[in-house]
């Protein structure tokens, strides 16, 4: 075989589609819809931040099936205890950063509204005013 | 004299990065003094190089060279430079491609082809990794002499040893490849819709594995597992960014190569199968025919029967696999290290001497 004869494989398998009554009613790609972060609101995000801040250093041990499993765990919260003087200063000092930062975040979203509605106040005014020029 | 060279990100297994550090290599045996300049740098590294705000200051007979293939500040920064300027042209992603999922990369591509016709008339010569690339500089504005120099790939580095348990666990199965990032432009899903029709009629021991980078975040990578959960395709791996070793194993496990992208500066992985021996089916777009030239199979339409069915002869006929493989391999001796070293030193030389 010297040159592979692309058309004539292509009208092969065509035939062959054909034949056998083959069918591709895939989903499509286009139709899959991910929720996308960026179209959240502030105040979700913020809601969200309040939830999450307080990491909790341990997580629930789950036991595995069988001897195995039981071993397994066993095993982990034996080295929870030897690792657990390290572990939780380290938590404790980002519990309290995140704290700190959920509640300036709070403040200034609460800042933030209170400007928006002094700003809102302001363009009606501004709106009277020019109003008021206009008909002068 | 010296001859630098400047990149918005130098990383290890990156196209552009590594095409920088070959060539870095080349600069430094003509014996001019060399250096690499990015505005970031990941490890891990092969080559020395320095951030962007180490670029020394440059005399009118020194030679900068800007990797141009994505939005930087460096870009139009370059026109201002008072030495003799390259442009080493890989193409941008279009931003259409991103426009839904990232926003982010959008607007840095929107940039980089700004920065692409800002440039048009302010560098002294190209060198186009493709004849597409190339031609696309052209309809640029670009008015300088441009030179097609594909990007050059120390095949040295695919001799050394794959990843043993890859290659043991995939020792009998048939696998479809793909290499490259998660992205849009690459279109991952049609892959996975081709490979899904493939296994289901023709071959269901098959597996696809798709080889490249991603994010958890990103939108993307999300939409292509939601899909696979809402069509329940079964054996599609995504390796995520793995070890150079691992790759190697991967194309020596690989019984057929893959590619249906839609917008390629040069495509890389697919010289990289054709080192392997592994037939390639492409889908005719952009850079792919220009760097496949007469080799592989190359389809203009994405219909998944037709791709599935392609892939079946191929697998199962071994006939044009082989005829795959002899073109390929032909193909292969133009992208050769010491062709492409050569041709490089020649463009460069006759730059020195003539600016051209």
């Amino acid at each position: 075989m010297e040159t592979i004869d692309i058309e004539k494989i292509m009208q092969e398998i065509r035939q062959d589609i054909k034949e056998k009554g083959y069918t591709n009613d895939m989903l499509s790609f286009d139709d899959i819809v991910i929720e996308n972060g960026t179209d959240r609101t502030m105040e979700e995000y913020l809601d969200t931040l309040n939830d999450l801040w307080n990491i909790q250093p341990y997580k629930v041990l789950v036991s595995g099936h069988g001897i195995l499993g039981k071993l397994k765990v066993f095993l982990k919260k034996i080295i929870r205890k030897t690792i657990k003087f390290y572990i939780e200063p380290i938590t404790i000092e980002q519990n309290e950063f995140n704290a700190n930062n959920v509640k300036f975040l709070n403040k200034f979203f609460s800042y933030m509204e209170m400007n928006n509605r002094k700003i809102e106040m302001l363009e009606r005014e501004i709106e009277i005013l020019k109003n008021q020029i206009k008909s002068n | 004299m010296r001859i630098i060279q400047i990149v918005p990100t130098l990383a290890y297994g990156d196209a552009v990065g590594n095409d920088a550090m070959a060539l870095k290599c080349v600069i430094q045996d003509m014996g001019f003094d060399t250096e690499i300049y990015a505005e970031n740098i990941a490890h891990p590294r092969k080559v020395h190089a320095e951030l962007i705000d180490q670029i020394p200051t440059l005399l009118k007979d020194d030679i900068a060279i800007l990797h141009l293939s994505t939005g930087a500040k460096i870009n139009n920064d370059f026109a201002n430079f008072s030495c003799r300027k390259i442009i080493r042209y890989h193409n941008v992603t279009p931003p259409e491609f991103f426009e839904e999922n990232d926003s982010f990369i959008a607007d840095v591509n929107k940039k980089a082809l700004q920065s692409v016709e800002y440039l048009a008339d302010k560098v002294d010569y190209c060198l186009a990794d493709s004849e597409f690339n190339r031609q696309d500089l052209i309809s640029y504005g670009y008015k300088c002499k441009i030179d097609v120099l594909p990007i050059l790939i120390p095949f040295e580095d695919y001799t050394k040893k794959a990843d043993e348990k890859i290659l043991k666990k995939y020792k009998n199965v048939p696998v479809i490849l793909f290499t490259g990032r998660i992205a849009p432009n690459k279109k991952h899903e049609d892959l996975i819709k081709s490979f899904c029709v493939y296994k289901k009629y023709y071959n269901p021991e098959a597996v696809l594995i798709l080889v490249g980078s991603y994010k958890q975040s990103d939108i993307y990578f999300q939409k292509l597992i939601k899909y696979l959960e809402d069509i329940d395709a079964k054996d599609v791996i995504f390796t995520g960014h793995i070890h150079f070793d691992e790759i190697l194993a991967y194309y020596q496990v690989a019984n057929i190569f893959l590619c249906q992208s839609e917008h390629e500066g040069f495509c890389v992985p697919l010289v990289e199968a054709m080192f392997f021996d592994v037939p390639i089916v492409a889908y005719n777009s952009t850079a792919i025919p220009s760097t496949l030239g007469k080799c592989g199979f190359v389809m203009d339409t994405k219909d998944p029967l037709l791709v599935a069915g392609v892939l079946n002869e191929i697998y199962k006929r071994m006939e044009i696999r082989n005829q795959l493989i002899i073109e390929q391999r032909k193909r292969l001796e133009e992208f050769s290290f010491e062709r492409i070293k050569n041709q490089f030193e020649m463009l460069i030389y006759s730059f020195i001497e003539n600016g051209t």
